[in-house]
């Protein structure tokens, strides 16, 4: 289930009055918020530098669950417990946490800095999560975004594309409308919780 | 063993006051009875399938996308190997018995957890492929938006589930024709025979 399978059963459920020009954007509002209700997650690679302590989430990532380097689990540390420890900023060694200012931070710093680059990742058998795991390379555990999922989230996902559509200001605008829309697409979520 | 859908879309469009199909397509009436279905599947554990899965080696983290027609997932509920059943766990009781878990190695899987509605980990991870037997609520049938069926197909779905279909897929017909009044109707109804489950 696509952008455009979801908008297709909006003009299902909306004669075709909504604005279209607006649901790949209704679309992608409702995707982050499937994402960030942590209905999709998934593990990816983040190679390593040097002396290089601060890293970025990949794009579609949105909320950072777990980080491992190599074969360890890391600790989650919070930048206030870590000041308690002078010169920390600084030390150097296998990276042990990870630090993050807050949830919607997207970058996560590792500590100790990691004096060791990671090898490059060499596709032998296609799997980067197993026999080609690269030595010395983080990995981290997020909710993301998907641009397509499960099909039977479809009609949630245009009830909730449908609300959206018909509280925008514009001639298609109907307030009864779309909190209908938006009481059953509650209502479904209800039943799948 | 399903219902004929024909009869179905009959009732539907009796329940939204259009028996002549005028304002609304009997595809269209087919198509939203679809997704009725799939939902009913993974909403009530309405449907349940076998999948396999064939573990690749030092890994321990797999997406349902993996599993033929594992897309249609909703929930999983058990692994299996070898007439072993193994386990569900917490993904914090990992960490807990070893910071290494992540590429740790054993002899066997020994736990499973869920992650979201996309990836499992099967832990620990083999240094061999193995065979696992993965049982999860699937919706039966993955309706696109060219979807339309025909009125002699047969719903998917035990016919135990067919009120829970009907009611779901007039809640959403009842929206097409602004009939926002009646909404509350099937709600109530949907939620009494959750209840009853």
């Amino acid at each position: 289930m696509n952008a455009a399978t979801v908008a297709a059963l909006v003009e299902d459920l909306n004669h075709g009055l909504q604005d279209t020009t607006r649901t790949q954007q209704e679309f992608d509002e409702t995707v982050e918020h499937l994402a960030r209700a942590g209905l999709w997650v998934e593990v990816s690679l983040v190679p390593l530098t040097a002396g290089t302590h601060l890293y970025t989430l990949p794009d579609n990532a949105l909320v950072l669950l777990h980080a491992f380097y190599d074969d360890r689990q890391l600790d989650r540390e919070r930048v206030e417990d870590m000041d308690i420890m002078p010169g920390w900023r600084d030390h150097r060694g296998a990276p042990l946490a990870y630090v993050q200012a807050d949830e919607a931070d997207r970058t996560f710093r590792l500590y100790p800095i990691p004096t060791v680059a990671s090898k490059a990742y060499v596709p032998l058998y296609g799997e980067p999560l197993g026999r080609d795991y690269p030595s010395y390379t983080a990995a981290v555990l997020t909710t993301y975004r998907r641009t397509s999922f499960q099909p039977w989230l479809g009609m949630y996902a245009a009830l909730k594309v449908s609300a959206l559509e018909f509280t925008r200001d514009g001639k298609q605008r109907d307030e009864p409308f779309a909190k209908a829309c938006a009481d059953v697409a509650s209502f479904v979520a209800m039943l799948l919780a | 063993m399903g219902e004929t859908v024909g009869p179905l879309v009959d009732e539907l469009l009796r329940r939204i006051r259009d028996v002549g199909a005028q304002g609304t397509s009997r595809a269209l009436v087919r198509r939203f009875l679809a997704h009725a279905e799939g939902l009913v599947a993974i909403a009530f554990d309405a449907h349940i399938e076998t999948f396999t899965l064939t573990t690749t080696p030092e890994r321990c983290v797999y997406a349902n996308s993996e599993l033929t027609g594992g897309t249609r997932i909703g929930k999983l509920l058990t692994f299996r190997e070898s007439n072993r059943d193994i386990p569900p766990s917490p993904l914090e009781a990992f960490a807990a018995h070893s910071l290494s878990w992540f590429r740790q190695l054993g002899p066997r899987p020994e736990a499973w957890t869920a992650l979201g509605k996309d990836l499992f980990v099967l832990w620990p991870a083999g240094s061999t492929a193995r065979t696992v037997e993965v049982r999860a609520v699937a919706a039966p049938l993955a309706p696109d938006d060219t979807y339309t069926g025909s009125d002699g197909d047969t719903t998917t779905l035990d016919t135990r589930w067919t009120p829970q279909i009907l009611d779901l897929a007039e809640l959403f017909l009842l929206l097409r024709v602004r009939r926002l009044d009646a909404l509350k109707a099937p709600m109530e109804r949907l939620k009494a025979l959750q209840v009853v489950g």
